[in-house]
């Protein structure tokens, strides 16, 4: 329904948790091999068709591979760039006087980084040095190092409800639950039989998370019982690049992957894909649910195109 | 603004509460989670199960492999957590490693304890174990004797090969040395008997300058007709060889007439084509010539050849009813051609 046209391709997309109609870009120029990055912030038109606006960007020096929106400041936003900082921005500042920090910290890539919604004060960043890194934005230096995996971590998510409690998805095939309160992990979770790219938690059952994996699956497991996947979603042609639990509705996920489509799941339905839109012209890397209007969904890609639609209906308008 | 950061945590937190005693009365062991204060004793989100002993004895087998030996620690520990085996059990595993026969003691108390607890675990885990619980002890012996008689295996295979040739270079080194002395025995043995009573005891020295030099004599007859045998091979060799030159120019040659004669019967058949199809009767006789073509030498079929063309050049119409149906357009054609007498030589030259 809206559509706009980035110049770098895509790799992120997040709605902001203040306003409904703010949702932040994240792109990297060259498909994210080399070259610069830049943040788009735009704004959602009050028509249901049309371009998105943009309100403001921010060019980094190499690509940008995930953003989270700050909980406690409505204009913080954090990039996780692939020249392994992590950079603080702020839309109400222009962008010279952008960013208000950079974190130095990690010695690869920066591939996914989340703020805690429950405490509002930290975050944690994925790097594909295999460390996971715990940040805090009053502090200069990161809280706490996490080392365990044996590969390239590529995603981190908070539990919804334990605000010490997240999970991070590897390379090396397993998602790890970790406490901060603990010295290490406290559940190792061998999800699949390749790369695992993105976990994400149920928003309704603090127990419940998804995995999606290079073997073209997504599953799903509850963590109190976690040999055996309460489900597995089989449907994508390539690997699964995310997956997102909506906010609204427990049992529905929605997913992106290489195959260009965006799919929408029931996990608890026998036959559990839901919706199927290929409206990308290319790898399809990021998606997000907006969490302040029901069944508002984003896309973007590797196309470099942003589409803003309503679930059930078509992407690219009537 | 803090109104509307906490309104989106709302709905999940009201979603989650009746999952919460769902939650609780499954599990006994969990603490209240709904409250935020981080003393709860046991999370839900932490390996409650036992440790499980077929799965450390499995780690500890894997663990005790020479190759495993080698590859860093690391290595191993995230092998054995992408098979499923929870912290507490590779810890229990590489406590145990060092000891490789791992005693029955501690780890009976263990089992009685997981006779409970393994029907609460997914039948997926239990299927991965190959051997059932209670031959699990004396069944980590036996691999580990297993992998010593292999080891001892391959060792004994290389040890026995050693001494087989070494026992190979000994038998020759003993039998040259005691065939050379009963050679030369047989020697002396045999010119004495020729030197009847010429002094047995000076004639020793002198019969072994001799037989030195009959040896060398016969050492040298040898060579020379070994050097005979193999120059006599090289000619003979040769002369092979000269005669499958020839044998192949010969064939060359033959193969060479037998593609001309196959041109030309190309062309005369392309000539001769229909009046084959109008003499069905002489079709056998006329291939059964063609067979006969190629034994013989190629040459003297061509005159022969010329005349078959010639003879079937002058066509008669006696073989309408045998021919074919899809001949009929053809002979209607023929028909029409032959009406125009003469014309029809001169077509069927050209084509």
């Amino acid at each position: 329904m809206n559509v706009s046209k980035t110049p770098f391709n895509g790799y992120s997309v997040k709605f902001s948790p203040f306003y409904e109609d703010r949702l932040a870009v994240a792109t990297a120029q060259n498909f994210g091999i080399i070259g610069n990055g830049r943040v788009h912030v735009f704004s959602l038109p009050p028509t249901p068709t049309g371009a998105l606006t943009e309100i403001i960007s921010f060019d980094t020096a190499d690509g940008v591979y995930d953003l989270a929106w700050s909980e406690s400041h409505d204009s913080l936003l954090i990039a996780a760039v692939a020249d392994g900082s992590v950079k603080l921005f702020d839309t109400n500042l222009p962008p010279p006087q952008n960013p208000l920090r950079s974190f130095q910290e990690h010695t690869r890539e920066v591939h996914g980084v989340d703020y805690n919604p429950t405490r509002r004060d930290s975050f944690v960043t994925a790097s594909w040095d295999d460390t996971v890194k715990l940040w805090s934005l009053d502090r200069p230096a990161s809280i706490r190092t996490f080392k365990e995996h044996a590969y390239c971590v590529y995603s981190v998510a908070w539990n919804p409800r334990h605000a010490d409690v997240f999970a991070s998805a590897s390379g090396d095939c397993t998602v790890r639950v970790w406490d901060v309160r603990e010295p290490g992990s406290t559940m190792i979770i061998p999800g699949h039989e390749a790369e695992i790219l993105y976990c994400d938690w149920n928003k309704y059952d603090e127990c419940l998370i998804a995995t999606s994996s290079v073997d073209k699956s997504i599953r799903v497991w509850d963590v109190r019982n976690y040999r055996v996947p309460i489900a597995s979603l089989n449907g994508h042609g390539f690997a699964v690049r995310k997956v997102k639990f909506s906010p609204h509705h427990r049992n529905l996920m929605m997913s992106c992957s290489y195959d260009m489509t965006v799919c929408m799941w029931d996990f608890m339905v026998e036959d559990s894909l839901v919706g199927r839109y290929d409206h990308h012209s290319e790898f399809a890397i990021g998606v997000d649910f907006n969490v302040l209007v029901e069944g508002l969904v984003a896309s973007t890609g590797w196309d470099q195109m942003v589409f803003v639609w309503q679930h059930g209906t078509e992407p690219r308008g009537p | 603004m803090a109104a509307e950061s906490s309104s989106p945590a709302n709905p999940p937190a009201a979603g989650g509460t009746p999952q919460n005693s769902a939650a609780e009365a499954v599990q006994p062991a969990n603490g209240d989670k709904q409250d935020a204060a981080p003393q709860n004793p046991k999370s839900v989100f932490v390996n409650s199960e036992p440790i499980r002993e077929d799965q450390v004895q499995n780690a500890i087998k894997f663990l005790s492999h020479p190759k495993v030996r080698d590859s860093p620690v690391f290595h191993r520990r995230n092998f054995l957590e992408k098979k499923g085996l929870t912290k507490e059990e590779i810890d229990e595993a590489f406590r145990r490693v060092p000891d490789p026969s791992p005693s029955a003691q501690p780890t009976a108390t263990n089992q009685a304890g997981q006779g409970v607890t393994t029907s609460t675990i997914q039948p997926a885990a239990v299927a991965q174990t190959p051997l059932p619980m209670t031959t699990v002890p004396s069944g980590g012996s036996p691999s580990m004797v297993a992998l010593a008689r292999s080891r001892f295996h391959w060792y004994h295979a290389v040890f026995a090969v050693g001494l087989l040739t070494a026992s190979g270079v000994g038998t020759a080194i003993w039998v040259k040395k005691s065939m050379i002395p009963r050679l030369k025995s047989w020697i002396r043995w045999v010119v004495l008997e020729e030197k009847h009573g010429d002094g047995d005891i000076t004639n020793i020295k002198p019969s072994v300058a001799e037989e030195a030099a009959a040896a060398a004599k016969s050492a040298a007859a040898a060579a020379t007709d070994v050097a005979k045998a193999s120059q006599e091979m090289m000619i003979s060799r040769r002369e092979e060889k000269v005669n499958m030159e020839k044998f192949m120019d010969l064939l060359q040659m033959q193969v060479t007439e037998i593609r001309s004669m196959g041109n030309a019967i190309q062309q005369l058949e392309g000539r001769s084509d229909k009046i084959e199809r109008t003499h069905r009767v002489e079709h056998g006789g006329y291939n059964g010539s063609i067979a006969n073509l190629k034994p013989t030498y190629p040459m003297g079929n061509k005159p022969e050849i010329d005349s078959r063309s010639a003879r079937s050049s002058s066509p008669p119409t006696s073989a309408d009813q045998s021919a074919p149906p899809y001949l009929n357009s053809y002979m209607e054609i023929m028909a029409m051609v032959r009406f125009k007498g003469e014309r029809t030589s001169k077509h069927q030259r050209y084509e």
